[in-house]
């Protein structure tokens, strides 16, 4: 054996990737030559100063989205492979019944409490994964309202009506954050097998009741999910999002959506502001409610369970590395989501559209710096003015 | 359940639709991949966005997923190969692709240590300044050999690179780790404060 090549077994040795039988005699051999003794020591007290070098812990943020990637893509395969492969040597009829079974634990998986899915709503997809097509007459409404509220301005008080329950919530988050998806899922229950509310449905029941008055009394909850969605940063749901840049100048987003909210938790009926529809006139009042409509919106339609939500990774794209789409039933995107780096630093850019498919609102949260929320304007973001260029297949965009 | 179920074993579990089997591969994986990539690329930021993409790619590609090699050499193999082509990439942009960590020349190393803790605490820069002075093909080897568990013939695999070049580029790397921390004060004895938290790799 070269001495190169007994470099390599001592190496070998010390790194344990020999078998029990050559380490012994590679051991034997450094205990009789002084030059593989000597060598197999270096190695090991290099080992030895090296491997006091702790990991360098991988930062907490990225994880949720990383599980929130895994359920959206487990919830796509597992009806048929969980169950499938276990029963391939089964005659065809078994089989047969087994795609049944693969159906009803399919829908038993889809109605499991988000509870048992921390962080699933951040793809948007888990509670309103089945749009409640019949039943539910509460959130069709509510889109009806945002939708219908250009012409009429009897309108916009009901679409606007979301944030008092919003602003009101803060009193108990955790017991809501349950009952948001109960609500959706009963409404599943109903929609498919057409039976009779089970019996713990008062409390969504009873929401739905109250659906011809403003929507936001049966959303209460389900924006308090939103909120969830919408990262660390936001005690408020609202808090943070702005008009998009353009219109920054003349409403600091802070404050107006403040005034906006308070204003309108006092009395809904008096939100009296023009109507939401009055965005384009860039007269200042309009601008919070513009966002707070978009925001209700959304809240309602995702209350409904009529969003779909689909994750992009893009690759070679600096400025988004990722991104969250969710779209109506009509394939309508109305909030879009991305994270990258921009001007050096790491943020996530959340865009609301409004009814008309025009941008609404937008929150830019700095995540370098613990999810700081800043104004769009800063930081040069190029930002889509219309839901048509935010779809999953949009260009990325990647400004640096 | 078993208290430590093989990589492998999650994986095909995360493949039939167990998400949370993914969960445990995430919190089992996660920071030593992280670790990896700021050791080699001396970005932490870009190493966030790294390790992020080869997760998300193990989570794309678990659909296809084959038991062929050990699940943690495949996601290195993911991890080396995003950070290279990254690094190519940023060629263009930078003058050194695989940069040292620039904090790493600020070791205080005359400051005589007043205890066990402290000393660990100034001798871990001048560790990451030895790596970090490593020629990325040897750091590269040491870091998955060393940190990541990978056998020799892996990272043969992971960097297509022959064996006897890994072998050799291990053995340069750990010479020249020597000399490099025996020019920065660092002996043999030195590692015993931390060596306890180190040494179960």
């Amino acid at each position: 054996m070269s001495h190169d090549r007994f470099g390599d077994r001592l190496l070998e040795l010390a790194y344990g990737e020999l078998s029990p039988r050559e380490a012994r005699e590679v051991e034997a051999h450094a205990e009789s030559c002084a030059e593989c003794g000597a060598e197999l020591g270096r190695i090991r007290a290099t080992r030895r100063v090296m491997g006091a070098l702790p990991d360098e812990r991988a930062p907490d943020a990225g994880e949720r989205i990383l599980l929130a990637a895994a359920r959206e893509a487990a919830r796509d395969r597992a009806p048929a492979r969980r169950i499938l492969p276990a029963w391939v040597w089964s005659a065809s009829v078994l089989a047969a019944l087994v795609v049944a079974v693969g159906a009803v634990s399919y829908r038993i998986l889809a109605m499991r409490p988000a509870a048992e899915r921390p962080g699933e709503e951040l793809l948007g997809r888990a509670q309103y994964a089945e749009p409640p097509s019949t039943s539910a007459p509460a959130p069709a409404p509510a889109e009806d309202e945002a939708q219908a509220a250009p012409s009429p301005s009897a309108a916009p008080p009901p679409a606007r009506a979301a944030p008092p329950p919003r602003a009101a919530k803060p009193t108990a988050p955790s017991p809501g954050k349950r009952r948001a998806p109960a609500g959706a899922r009963e409404e599943q229950v109903r929609t498919e097998a057409g039976k009779a509310e089970p019996a713990q449905a008062s409390p969504p029941a009873e929401g739905r009741a109250v659906a011809n008055e403003p929507p936001s009394a049966r959303k209460a909850p389900e924006s308090r999910a939103a909120e969830e969605d919408v990262g660390p940063a936001a005690p408020e749901e609202l808090a943070g999002f702005a008009e998009p840049p353009s219109r920054m100048e003349e409403a600091p987003p802070r404050s107006d959506v403040a005034t906006a909210r308070s204003r309108s938790a006092g009395a809904p009926a008096a939100a009296s502001a023009p109507a939401p529809r009055a965005l384009p006139a860039p007269a200042s009042p309009a601008a919070p409610d513009r966002s707070a409509a978009a925001l209700a919106r959304y809240s309602a339609l995702r209350a409904a369970g009529s969003l779909s939500g689909e994750i992009r990774t893009f690759t070679d794209c600096e400025g988004e590395s990722w991104r969250k789409v969710e779209r109506d039933q009509e394939g309508r995107t109305v909030k879009y989501v991305r994270e990258g780096r921009v001007a050096g630093r790491r943020v996530r850019v959340e865009h609301l559209f409004g009814a008309d498919g025009g941008l609404a609102a937008v929150r830019v949260t700095d995540l370098d710096r613990g999810g700081v929320v800043v104004p769009p304007g800063a930081l040069g973001l190029s930002v889509p003015r219309d839901a048509s260029e935010a779809g999953p297949d949009a260009e990325p965009r990647c400004e640096r | 359940m078993p208290a430590e179920e093989s990589d492998e074993r999650l994986m095909l579990r995360f493949q039939a639709g167990d998400a949370p089997a993914f969960e445990v591969l995430v919190r089992r994986h996660r920071t030593p991949v992280f670790s990896f990539l700021v050791r080699l690329t001396g970005d932490r930021a870009r190493a966030e966005d790294l390790c992020q993409e080869v997760f998300l790619k193990v989570v794309k590609a678990s659909r296809t997923w084959e038991e062929r090699a050990r699940f943690r050499t495949w996601v290195y193999a993911i991890a080396r190969n995003l950070a290279v082509d990254e690094a190519r990439r940023a060629a263009f942009r930078r003058a050194e692709p695989l940069d040292a960590p620039g904090g790493a020349a600020a070791h205080p190393a005359d400051d005589p240590p007043p205890d066990a803790a402290a000393e660990a605490a100034l001798l871990r820069p001048k560790l990451e300044a030895a790596l970090a002075a490593l020629p990325p093909e040897q750091r590269e080897v040491f870091l998955l050999r060393e940190y990541a568990g990978l056998r020799f013939a892996e990272i043969a695999d992971v960097t297509g690179t022959p064996e006897n070049t890994v072998k050799s580029r291990m053995r340069y790397a750990l010479e020249a780790l020597r000399e490099g921390l025996a020019a920065l004060g660092v002996g043999p004895g030195d590692a015993a404060p931390a060596s306890a938290g180190g040494g179960a790799r």
